[in-house]
């Protein structure tokens, strides 16, 4: 066929403007190739056409009355709750795609969001999409629009990702960066973008104006802007006046307006004219309360702490390959390793078994990347230790297992483990034990994983899982899970705990741990379970807390800053048992200070919005 | 009202239902309770959907939560719209005939041809393009659809009613090797046509969004008017403020007083250069221009104009050798349009 590549650009857009409106009109760029056809007697049949024309008078679509796409959505996703279509709904035809959603937390505001960009993807309104969420979220929220919207979004790590990235998601906290020297964002070149819709979650962290962050979302360029945030204010009402001037400039006002008209003398919390502010918001904001939403039964989180007694020999081992850590861990020409990253690649490993522990020395001993006197410090310990016999912490587990399985024979158990070779043995022992177990690690196909998962709910009682693969599993037909070791990272536990902690969950949640006695790890299990993941939040709030903290952002040894935190809690106890508990129990205050905080900005966000 | 709705949504229901029936007809179509299930689909569908048969589709929405794995069939729905986008590089040309074969012994009464003798008729083929045009209206998030189509002959647009004559599929054959099928120069009238007749379509559309956006435009305005005139107002209030604590100083004796007032007026001048300093005005100008652009890209209207077909009628042409008054001459006789050139 003839291409006239020069008659297509006849075809270019042609702008105008009548009065302030601009309107862009074009002919399509394939009109030459049809010309074409006709110049070489090509013809198709008249039927054909006439069946294109019925094509398009059926596919017509009329304004937003329902979610076209909601069809192509609803085999992926679990639940059917109409608060969320309504929500989408509301956003696209009421509020023109500008809105905060203020929606409370468990009421899934992601898939609301989801659907809304979804829709306008099928409907053609959005070719260009930007996500910008928390750094802890960047992963879960690409989970979820791949695996319910089908949507393949590229995260935006460098500069030069932008160009031709048509569906962006990238880390608040990473793109926000301004370069004081060239005074320019170092991700500048996203706002030279014109996205046809930006979706901002965690939005409260645009409270303040004076920050680079809402400067930056600021000089966005954008058709529509979803924020999402259950709470959208924290300590005074400027904060909400902040977030919605990014939603429409001068809608409460100037500063000066709002503070006259809204604020009272004295109480930045409370507003002057209540009702008279809801009626604004209501004009940009939605707004549900968990007690409104049908079909959302929220379960009670169990902690239960099993404390495990080690032998003389494996506390042994424990403390001497501590030390070995601490005095004598020296790399090929004498100098001390990054202490950073051994604890943190190390020493979970080591407290989660015996075996895991001689897996390391052994590991150094064939290692040549190490100095000799390191080597031989590792091959006195593994010598003197390699033939324990007795496991403590597999004992327990399988005490553990008998226990729950007398008060609910045959329930269905999750035990995750950090480490595949711990996975691996843990199969190998409950095996033999005659427990039906089934395995579940990283690597697998989807097709693999989906059979796994087919065996666990119908065939096995246990299932054995590492945390790499196990993003995004709906597991809530479990309701035991076990946590042989437990990570450091608080966000990482709740991922784990909500493949059970799901819509759909119909019995409490059991969570076990277990916690060697006389290493730090009991310590940091008390922390992240008692005090953080099993405290009555609902899935999906801690994460909003560290993020308020600024604690789940990385830091360059590729931790977060809580894990952090409690490594160097670690590296400053010198591995003192005493002095780490002090440590551990000021990070734990620091932690409630957070909560407490959370706590009482719900508390006001509700006074306003929903009384 | 109410019933209307109904009305409209079961009329939707039933083109969808028949658009789907001739869409598969060469497929294997059940029809049970309300489920229409469709196997034997040609491979190239089957490839471009990435979906197996059978199709199970279902027409209710209730119905569609009760079966799986069934495709909700409403107006603009998915698997319509996938239909569609199939549909979108197909049956983009078509070739009909307009037969008939105008008495030629009759033809001597045509008032036209009145004033001249027939000696010769010789019979050949002529032209008449049909252009169908998609134009899609889109803006904010609304999209309305139309399709135009003109009759052209020689950059005319045409008003007959082709439905008068007897139209048959074309046979390629029928056009003779040293024809030319140039339809581009019709291409562009019918553009322009095209072009006039959509800017009274949306003549509606755009008093819509001009209200709409010029509300909007004016909240930005008005916002950073009242924020410019607050600015100057506290710059006006500091200078005053300046000018009154200056006076005070003049008339001051007392040491302590002369301090605290010389301290307030050091202060007062160092938040007016502040002010003053950071152009409040330029910055405040920046931001309006932005959030003011941010509204009109906010509400542009697009309008996409795409071709859809050609359709190419054929029809008998003469060339009549005549002669008038003694003199012969050749003249072209169009029958359809009932012209002589």
């Amino acid at each position: 066929m003839n291409n006239k590549k020069g008659k297509i650009s006849d075809n270019k857009e042609k702008i105008s403007f009548e009065g302030n409106l601009k309107i862009i009109e074009t002919f399509g760029e394939k009109d030459y190739n049809i010309i074409d056809k006709i110049k070489n007697k090509y013809f198709e049949t008249r039927e054909l056409f006439d069946l294109k024309l019925k094509s398009e008078e059926v596919s017509k679509q009329s304004e937003i009355k329902e979610l076209i796409s909601y069809p192509l959505i609803k085999k992926n996703l679990e639940f059917n709750l109409p608060h969320q279509q309504e929500g989408a709904l509301k956003i696209l035809r009421d509020l023109d795609g500008r809105a905060l959603l203020a929606d409370e937390v468990g009421l899934g505001k992601t898939i609301t969001a989801g659907m809304v960009l979804k829709e306008c993807i099928v409907r053609g309104f959005v070719k260009k999409a930007l996500i910008l969420t928390p750094p802890s979220l960047v992963n879960q929220w690409k989970e979820e629009l791949r695996t319910k919207f089908d949507l393949n979004f590229k995260e935006i790590i460098n500069e030069s990702e932008w160009e031709n990235t048509e569906l962006a998601i990238a880390s608040i906290d990473r793109v926000r960066n301004f370069n004081t020297k060239t005074n320019e964002f170092k991700h500048k070149k996203a706002q030279e973008i014109y996205w046809d819709i930006i979706i901002i979650d965690e939005a409260h962290k645009l409270k303040d104006k004076n920050t680079f962050r809402w400067r930056f979302v600021d000089r966005l360029q954008k058709k529509r802007l979803l924020l999402l945030t259950a709470t959208p204010f924290q300590n005074d009402l400027i904060e909400l006046y902040n977030l919605l001037s990014l939603l429409r400039r001068g809608h409460l006002g100037t500063i000066s307006e709002f503070r006259s008209n809204f604020l009272k003398n004295g109480n930045e919390r409370q507003p002057l004219n209540p009702q008279e502010l809801k009626r604004k918001l209501s004009e940009v904001m939605i707004r549900r309360r968990r007690d409104e939403a049908k079909g959302i039964r929220y379960m009670k989180r169990v902690p239960v702490i099993i404390s495990v007694e080690l032998s003389w020999n494996e506390l042994q081992a424990y403390r001497e390959v501590v030390d070995m850590l601490f005095a004598n861990y020296l790399d090929f020409n004498g100098m001390p390793i990054n202490t950073v990253l051994a604890i943190h690649s190390i020493l979970p490993k080591i407290t989660s078994s015996s075996r895991s522990s001689m897996e390391f020395l052994e590991n150094v001993i064939k290692n040549t990347k190490y100095h000799t006197s390191t080597i031989e410090n590792a091959k006195k310990i593994f010598n003197r230790f390699k033939n324990i016999i007795e496991d403590s912490k597999i004992e327990k587990l399988i005490e553990l297992i008998t226990e729950i399985n007398k008060r609910d024979k045959g329930t269905k158990i999750l035990i995750y483990t950090k480490h595949p070779a711990t996975l691996r043995y843990i199969s190998d022992i409950l095996k033999v034990q005659k427990f039906k177990i089934t395995e579940f690690s990283g690597g697998q196909t989807p097709s693999e994983k989906t059979k796994r998962i087919h065996e666990f709910k119908e065939k096995t009682q246990i299932m054995i899982s590492t945390e790499t693969g196990s993003e995004g599993l709906n597991l809530q037909f479990c309701s035991n899970i076990i946590n042989y070791d437990l990570p450091w990272n608080p966000m990482a536990v709740e991922q784990r705990i909500g493949r059970l902690d799901r819509i759909g969950q119909k019995k409490d949640i059991f969570v076990y741990n277990l916690a060697t006695k006389g290493t730090m790890e009991e310590h940091v299990v008390d922390l992240i379970i008692n005090k953080m993941c099993c405290i009555g939040l609902i899935m999906g709030e801690l994460p909003i807390i560290l993020f308020n903290m600024g604690l789940d952002s990385s830091v360059n040894s590729g931790t977060n800053k809580f894990e952090e935190k409690i490594m160097n809690a670690f590296l400053d106890s010198k591995n003192n048992l005493t002095r780490f508990a002090d440590e551990i129990d000021k990070v734990s205050n620091e932690i409630n200070r957070g909560i407490k905080e959370y706590e009482q900005t719900k508390k006001y966000t509700s006074e306003l919005l929903d009384k | 009202m109410k019933n209307n709705n109904i009305k409209n949504k079961i009329s939707n229901i039933d083109k969808s239902k028949e658009f789907i029936l001739e869409f598969f007809k060469d497929s294997n179509i059940t029809d049970e309770k309300g489920i229409l299930t469709i196997s034997q689909v040609p491979i190239e569908f089957v490839n471009f959907i990435g979906k197996k048969p059978p199709y199970k589709l279902v027409f209710d929405i209730n119905l569609h939560n009760k079966v799986k794995d069934s495709e909700l069939i409403m107006q603009g729905s998915y698997f319509l719209l996938a239909i569609r986008d199939y549909l979108n590089d197909k049956g983009e040309t078509s070739l009909l005939k307009i037969n008939f074969k105008p008495d030629l012994k009759k033809l001597s009464k045509n008032p036209l041809l009145k004033k001249y003798k027939i000696l010769e008729t010789k019979e050949t083929n002529d032209f008449l393009y049909e252009f169908s045009f998609l134009s899609t209206f889109q803006y904010l998030n609304d999209k309305k659809q139309s399709i135009t189509k003109f009759l052209i002959k020689d950059k005319e647009i045409l008003d007959i009613d082709l439905n008068k004559f007897n139209i048959e599929k074309g046979n390629n054959k029928d056009i003779y090797n040293n024809q030319v099928l140039d339809s581009e120069k019709s291409y562009e009238t019918a553009k322009k046509i095209l072009d006039e007749k959509v800017n009274k379509e949306i003549k509606t559309i755009k008093l819509i969004l001009k209200e709409k956006l010029e509300k909007e435009l004016f909240r930005v305005k008005d916002h950073y008017f009242k924020q410019i005139k607050e600015k100057d107002e506290e710059v006006e209030t500091c200078k005053n403020k300046i000018k009154m604590l200056q006076n005070k100083l003049r008339h001051t004796t007392y040491d302590r007083d002369i301090s605290i007032l010389e301290r307030t007026i050091r202060e007062s001048k160092e938040r007016l250069e502040m002010l003053q300093k950071k152009g409040y005005r330029e910055r405040l100008n920046i931001e309006e221009k932005f959030h003011i652009n941010d509204e009109i890209e906010k509400h542009v209207l697009s309008i996409k104009n795409v071709l859809i077909n050609i359709t190419v009628f054929y029809y008998p042409f003469y060339e009549l050798k005549v002669s008038n008054k003694g003199k012969n001459s050749i003249i072209r006789y169009n029958p359809v349009l009932d012209r002589i050139f």
